[in-house]
C-alpha cells in the first residue's frame, strides 16, 4: 500500500527551476500538473470510499433486494412509494426536525454561556477547563451506554439517587416511554456536542481584541448592551461554524439513540436515521431510499441555513 | 443538563472586567455555581468510573454509587490480560499510528495546494470536501464493506486505516484549507523564488508555520479515530484477536450476563478514555491557538 | 458492477491485493458462522465451536475451519450484509432459513449431509425444515416453552398453585402485587429480541397465532386481537408487568427472574441454569391459556444450512456437517441445556439422569407448534413483527395488528 507515502519528489520537481511563480499564477504545460500528485490520493481516496458508496447507495434505492440479500432486479421508484407510505414515516420525520432544532439550539446556548465564562481567568480555570474536553474522552457510544445504564430501572444509579432523596417513589424505566426517553436522549446528544462547540466559540471570542471592549465602556454601553452589539456579530463566523457542524453531526446522530433506545418502542423514539436502520432488516432497497432521503435532506438544511445567513467562505 | 439554562448568568455579566482578561474576581455567584455544576456533570461520570474500576464485581453490582473500600489493581490486570484489552489497546495504537500520519498528511498536502494554487477544479474540490463532511459513515455501510471486500481488505489493517483515512480527510482538508489561506505568502514565494520545489517548500517551510492548525486537527483526529466504533465493527469483525479498543469494549460489556466481571469492564472503560486525556492535557493550549486561527477565517 | 468499477479502481491504484468478486481463501476452508447462545464469556459460543475446529481439524488433516460466532441481534444483519457483498459462508447457524430458499442460495440437505446422519434427526424437526417438500433447513437446536414462576414469591403471596388460566394468571399476579412478594408480577417480554415468540405463546392461548391451516397469515384474526386486548387491560393497565413491555427484551426477563425479581414468565431450557445460578427455588408448570393450559406449546428450533457459492468443496462441508451432528451435538445441547434434534443425543439425554429438569420440556416436545418456517416469507414477517409488534399492547391492537397483516401479506406475494 503505497498510499501513505507523500508522492515521489521527482513528479513534484516539476514545478522547480526558478519558474517566476507567485501562489495563484498559471503555469503552462506539464507544470500544470503541479498539484495534481498532491491532491490525487486524497482524492482517489474520498471518491473510492466515501463517495462510491454513495452511488452505491442511490443505485440500491432502485432495486428490489430480497430479505435474504440477494439482488432481484430493478424496483423503479417503487421503494420510495413505499417509503412515504409507511405508517410511521410522518412521525418519525417530525420527531426527526424537533431534535436536531432542540439539540443544537441548546448545545449553541450553552456553549455562548460556556465559551464567555472560560474566557475569564480565574483560579482553577485550566482544571475547568479540562473538564469541557471530558464529555469527548468516550465514544459517543460509550457515554451512550454509561447513560443507559445510569438510567437502568433495576440497577441504574439515577433511580437510586432519586429514590433515596425522595423525588420519585418507585424506580422508573426512563428509556421505555418516548416522553421520558426523548429529553435524556437528546440531554446525551447536548453533552457530547458542548466540546467541540465550546472551543469553537471560545476561540471565537479570543480574536476579538481587546480596545473594542474599551471603547464601547468608554462610550458607556452597559455589558448587556456590549454583549448583543458587539461581541455576538464578532462572533458570528464562530457560531456559523458551530451551528453548520452541529446541524450534519446532530441531524446525522445515530449511536446515541441506538444505544439507548434502539428507537424504540416501534419507531416511536426513531429519527430517520435510526429508521433507516432498522428498515434495513426488512428491505434493504427501502432503507436505501431512506438514506437518500436522508441525505438530500442534511445537503438542503445546510444550504437553507448558509443561504439565510449569507455566509460567504471567502469573507 | 438543559435546565441549568435558566441559571446560566447572563453573559454579559462575565464580560463586565474592565480588562478582559484581567483579575479573577470577575466571577459573581451565578458563574461560580455553573461552572460547578458544569465540572460535576461533566466529569463526574468519568471520574465515577475510573473509581468504580477499583472495586471488586460483586460489590459494583450491589451497590453502584459507593466509594472503593481498597484499590483493587487486578481489576486492570484482569482487563488488560484476560479480557485482552492489552491486546486491543495495542491493536488501536498501531491502526492509529498509521491512520493519523496518514489523515495529517495527505490533508494538509491538499489543503496546501487548495489554499495556495489556483487550478481548474479547484472549487469544486472543496466543495467535494464539503460534501463528504455531510455523509456519515452509518449510511454507507453496506456499499463500503462490499467496496472493501472486492479490494481484499476485509480484516485487514491496511484495510481499517484507509476507511479511517478517508472518512477523516474531508473534515481535516476543510479546516486546514481555512487555516492555510491565513499564513502569510511571503516567505513562501520568497523560498520559491529562491529555487525551492514544492516538496521542500511545504516539507520545510509550510508544515513549521502550520503547526498550531496541525496539531489541534491532529487531536481532533486522534480523539475521532481512537474512538470510532463503526468502522471496525464493519470491516473488522472476523478475528477477534485484532479488535481495536472500542470494539473490544463493547463486546465485552454485550456479554456481560447476569454475573459478569464488571470490574474488568469498568478498569477497560477507564484505560480506554486516558489516552485521551492525556493527550488534550498536554495539548490544550495549541488546541486553542489553532482552532483561533484556523476554523474561523 | 461494483466488481467491474473496482477492477479499474484497482489497476489505477496499483494494488495487487484485488481479489475477485468472491471466494477468497481455498477450497478446503470451509467458513462457519453461527449464533451466539451464551450470555457470558465463559459459556459463549466460540468456546464450543472452537473446539469442534480443533477436533475436526484434527481428524480430517487438510481441511480448516474458520469460525465466526456473532450475537443474536447482528447476526441476520452482518449475514445480509455477506450475501449482499457476494461474500458468502458455507455454514450458517441461525434463526431460520427459508428466506434463502427462496433465493435458491442452499445446498439441499440430502447433498450435504450423509444418509446416516439424516436417519438420525428426529422427524418432526427435520420435517420442518422443508420447503414445498425438500429439506433445506437442518436442524440444529429445539426448545420448547412452559410457565416458570418462583416458588418463594408464590409463598409469600399467598398463591397456592400455578395458575391454568389467564383468569387465575391475572389474580395470581394481582396478589403478587398487592401482597409486594416481587418487583414483576409477570415478565411480558415484548421487546424486540423474540416479540414473535411471546406473542405466539399468547395467541395460541386463544386458538390463534400467526398462520391458518392453508398457511395463510392470520396476524389480525379476531382471536389474536382479542388476545392482545385482554394483555392490554388486565396485565399491562394493572401494572401487573413491566411499564414498557415493548421496549423490554427477552434477555431482561431472564435476568429480573434469575434475580428474584420476577413472579412468573414464560420461559426456554436455558433459564433453568439461570435461574440455578441465581439461587432461585425455580417450579415450571404448562403455559396458561384462556380456558385451561396450552396443549400444544411453542417449538422453536434453530437451523444449521449449506450455502452453495461459499466456496469450499462440497465434500469438506459434508465431512464437517457429519462429524458434528454425530460426535458434538451432545456436548452443544448440554452446554446450554437445550433440547437435542438427533435421536441419539435424545436418547442419551432421557437416560442418563442427569436431565431431569428438562423432562416438562420433553413431555411437551412431541405436540409443539411452529413458526410457519417452511414459508419462504416468514422470515420477513418475523422480522417486522419484531420492529412493532409489541405495540399491540400499547396502543390499539387491532390498528398494529392489521398493519403487520398488511406487511405480511405483501411479502407472501412477493414471494411466490
Amino acid at each position: 500500500m503505497s498510499l501513505k507515502a507523500p508522492p515521489s519528489p521527482a513528479s513534484s520537481g516539476r514545478g522547480r527551476g526558478g519558474r517566476a511563480a507567485g501562489p495563484v499564477s498559471r503555469r503552462s504545460g506539464i507544470a500544470r500538473l503541479g498539484p495534481l500528485p498532491w491532491i490525487a490520493p486524497v482524492i482517489l481516496l474520498i471518491l473510492a470510499v466515501v463517495v462510491w458508496p454513495v452511488i452505491e447507495l442511490i443505485r440500491t434505492s432502485f432495486l428490489n433486494i430480497s430479505i435474504a440479500g440477494k439482488v432481484r432486479g430493478s424496483a423503479g421508484t417503487d421503494k420510495f412509494e413505499k417509503l412515504f407510505e409507511e405508517s410511521d414515516f410522518g412521525a418519525v420525520l417530525t420527531w426527526t426536525v424537533i431534535w436536531t432544532v432542540v439539540v443544537v439550539t441548546a448545545t449553541m446556548l450553552l456553549s455562548l454561556a460556556l465559551a464567555q465564562l472560560f474566557n475569564q481567568k480565574f483560579p482553577g480555570r485550566r482544571i475547568t477547563r479540562w473538564a469541557l474536553i471530558a464529555p469527548w474522552a468516550a465514544s459517543v457510544l460509550m457515554t451512550a451506554i454509561g447513560f443507559k445504564w445510569m438510567l437502568n430501572q433495576t440497577a441504574g444509579v439515577l433511580n437510586t439517587l432519586m429514590l433515596d432523596l425522595g423525588l420519585i417513589d418507585s424506580s422508573k424505566d426512563w428509556l421505555g416511554k418516548p416522553e421520558t426517553a426523548w429529553p435524556w436522549m437528546m440531554a446525551v446528544a447536548v453533552f457530547v456536542s458542548l466540546p467541540f462547540t465550546t472551543y469553537t466559540l471560545l476561540a471565537g471570542l479570543q480574536t476579538i481584541p481587546q480596545d473594542v471592549y474599551e471603547a464601547s465602556r468608554i462610550d458607556g454601553a452597559g455589558p448587556w448592551q456590549t454583549y448583543r452589539h458587539i461581541t455576538l456579530p464578532m462572533l458570528r463566523p464562530a457560531f456559523l461554524v458551530g451551528v453548520v457542524i452541529n446541524l450534519i453531526n446532530v441531524f446525522n446522530s445515530f449511536p446515541i439513540i441506538w444505544a439507548m433506545t434502539q428507537g424504540g418502542p416501534g419507531y416511536d423514539t426513531s429519527t430517520s436515521m435510526v429508521f433507516m436502520y432498522k428498515l434495513k432488516e426488512t428491505d434493504i432497497g427501502e432503507s436505501a431510499a431512506m438514506s437518500v432521503v436522508n441525505f438530500l435532506m442534511v445537503v438542503v438544511l445546510v444550504l437553507i441555513f448558509l443561504k439565510v445567513s449569507r455566509w460567504n467562505e471567502e469573507d | 443538563m438543559t435546565t441549568t439554562a435558566t441559571t446560566a448568568p447572563r453573559p454579559g455579566t462575565a464580560a463586565d472586567a474592565p480588562h478582559e482578561k484581567g483579575s479573577g474576581t470577575t466571577l459573581n455567584v451565578f458563574s461560580h455555581a455553573f461552572l460547578v455544576l458544569w465540572v460535576v456533570l461533566a466529569a463526574g461520570p468519568l471520574i465515577w468510573v475510573a473509581l468504580t474500576a477499583f472495586r471488586p464485581s460483586a460489590e459494583i453490582l450491589s451497590d453502584p454509587m459507593g466509594w472503593p473500600a481498597s484499590f483493587h489493581w487486578e481489576n486492570f490486570t484482569n482487563a488488560w490480560n484476560k479480557a485482552n484489552i492489552g491486546q486491543y489497546t495495542v491493536n488501536s495504537l498501531i491502526i492509529l499510528a498509521g491512520s493519523l500520519t496518514g489523515t495529517m498528511l495527505l490533508g494538509s498536502m491538499a489543503a496546501y495546494v487548495i489554499a495556495r494554487f489556483t487550478f481548474p477544479g479547484n472549487r469544486l474540490v472543496f466543495m467535494l470536501f464539503a460534501g463528504g463532511m455531510m455523509f456519515p459513515v452509518i449510511l454507507a455501510l453496506v456499499p463500503l464493506f462490499a467496496v472493501m471486500e472486492n479490494f481484499g481488505l476485509l480484516d485487514t489493517r491496511a484495510g481499517l486505516m484507509i476507511a479511517y483515512i478517508a472518512y477523516s480527510l474531508p473534515f481535516t482538508t476543510f479546516f486546514l484549507t481555512s487555516f492555510f489561506r491565513t499564513l502569510p505568502t511571503g516567505v513562501q514565494e520568497a523560498a520559491m523564488v529562491d529555487g525551492a520545489s514544492h516538496t521542500r517548500t511545504f516539507f520545510q517551510i509550510m508544515l513549521p508555520m502550520a503547526k498550531p492548525g496541525l496539531v489541534s486537527i491532529g487531536i481532533f483526529n486522534f480523539l475521532g479515530q481512537w474512538n470510532q466504533y463503526l468502522l471496525p465493527l464493519l470491516l473488522n469483525n472476523e478475528d477477534e484477536k485484532s479488535y481495536v479498543l472500542p470494539q473490544g469494549l463493547a463486546s465485552l460489556a454485550v456479554s456481560q450476563g447476569y454475573r459478569g466481571d464488571w470490574g474488568a469492564l469498568f478498569a477497560g472503560l477507564t484505560i480506554a478514555m486516558l489516552p485521551v486525556l492525556v493527550v488534550y492535557a498536554v495539548f490544550q493550549r495549541q488546541v486553542q491557538a489553532g482552532l483561533t486561527a484556523g476554523a474561523l477565517k | 458492477m461494483v466488481a467491474t468499477g473496482a477492477a479499474t479502481l484497482c489497476m489505477a491504484l496499483g494494488l495487487t491485493a484485488c481479489g475477485g468478486d468472491s471466494d477468497s481463501g481455498d477450497s478446503k476452508t470451509i467458513k462457519l458462522v453461527a449464533a451466539d447462545y451464551g450470555d457470558k464469556a465463559s459459556n459463549a459460543s466460540k468456546v464450543y465451536w472452537n473446539q469442534v475446529k480443533k477436533e475436526f481439524e484434527k481428524a480430517h488433516k487438510g481441511y480448516k475451519v474458520d469460525v465466526q460466532v456473532i450475537n443474536w441481534n447482528e447476526i441476520d444483519k452482518s449475514v445480509k450484509n455477506m450475501i449482499q457483498a457476494g461474500d458468502e459462508p458455507d455454514l450458517l447457524q441461525t434463526g431460520g432459513y427459508a428466506d434463502k430458499v427462496a433465493d435458491d442460495l442452499l445446498y439441499k440437505a440430502d447433498e450435504v449431509m450423509s444418509a446416516k446422519t439424516r436417519e438420525n434427526l428426529i422427524p418432526t424437526f427435520a420435517e420442518a425444515g422443508e420447503v414445498d417438500g425438500t429439506q433445506y433447513g437442518i436442524p440444529w437446536v429445539s426448545s420448547s416453552r412452559v410457565m416458570f414462576y418462583n416458588k418463594d414469591v408464590f409463598k409469600k403471596a399467598g398463591v397456592k398453585s400455578p395458575p391454568k388460566t389467564w383468569d387465575e394468571l391475572a389474580a395470581a399476579a394481582k396478589k403478587i402485587k398487592d401482597k409486594k412478594a416481587a418487583e414483576t408480577p409477570y415478565a411480558l417480554p415484548l421487546g424486540p429480541e423474540e416479540t414473535q415468540g411471546e406473542t405466539m405463546m399468547w395467541e395460541l392461548g386463544n386458538g390463534g397465532g400467526y398462520t391458518d391451516a392453508d398457511g395463510k397469515y392470520t396476524l389480525d384474526s379476531a382471536q389474536n386481537v382479542e388476545t392482545f386486548e385482554w394483555l392490554k387491560t388486565n396485565l399491562v393497565k394493572p401494572g401487573l408487568t413491566y411499564a414498557n413491555p415493548a421496549s423490554t427484551d427477552r434477555k431482561t426477563a431472564f435476568a429480573d427472574f434469575a434475580g428474584g425479581k420476577v413472579g412468573m414468565l414464560n420461559g426456554h431450557p436455558s433459564l433453568i441454569q439461570m435461574a440455578k445460578g441465581g439461587d432461585v427455588d425455580y417450579g415450571v408448570a404448562p403455559i396458561p391459556g384462556k380456558e385451561g393450559p396450552l396443549e400444544s406449546t411453542l417449538g422453536v428450533a434453530d437451523w444449521m444450512m449449506a450455502f452453495k457459492d461459499g466456496g469450499a468443496e462440497k465434500e469438506g462441508v459434508k465431512k464437517f456437517l457429519d462429524f458434528t451432528y454425530s460426535k458434538k451435538m451432545l456436548a452443544f445441547d448440554e452446554m446450554y441445556n437445550l433440547m437435542p434434534v438427533t435421536q441419539d443425543a435424545l436418547k442419551t439425554m432421557q437416560s442418563n439422569g442427569e436431565h431431569k429438569d428438562l423432562e416438562p420440556f420433553f413431555e411437551v416436545l412431541p405436540k409443539a407448534k411452529f413458526y410457519p418456517l417452511g414459508d419462504t416469507s416468514w422470515d420477513l414477517v418475523s422480522a417486522e413483527i419484531k420492529k412493532t409488534g409489541g405495540k399491540a399492547v400499547v396502543d390499539d391492537p387491532k390498528q398494529v395488528l392489521g398493519d403487520l397483516q398488511k406487511k405480511a401479506e405483501s411479502a407472501a406475494a412477493d414471494t411466490k
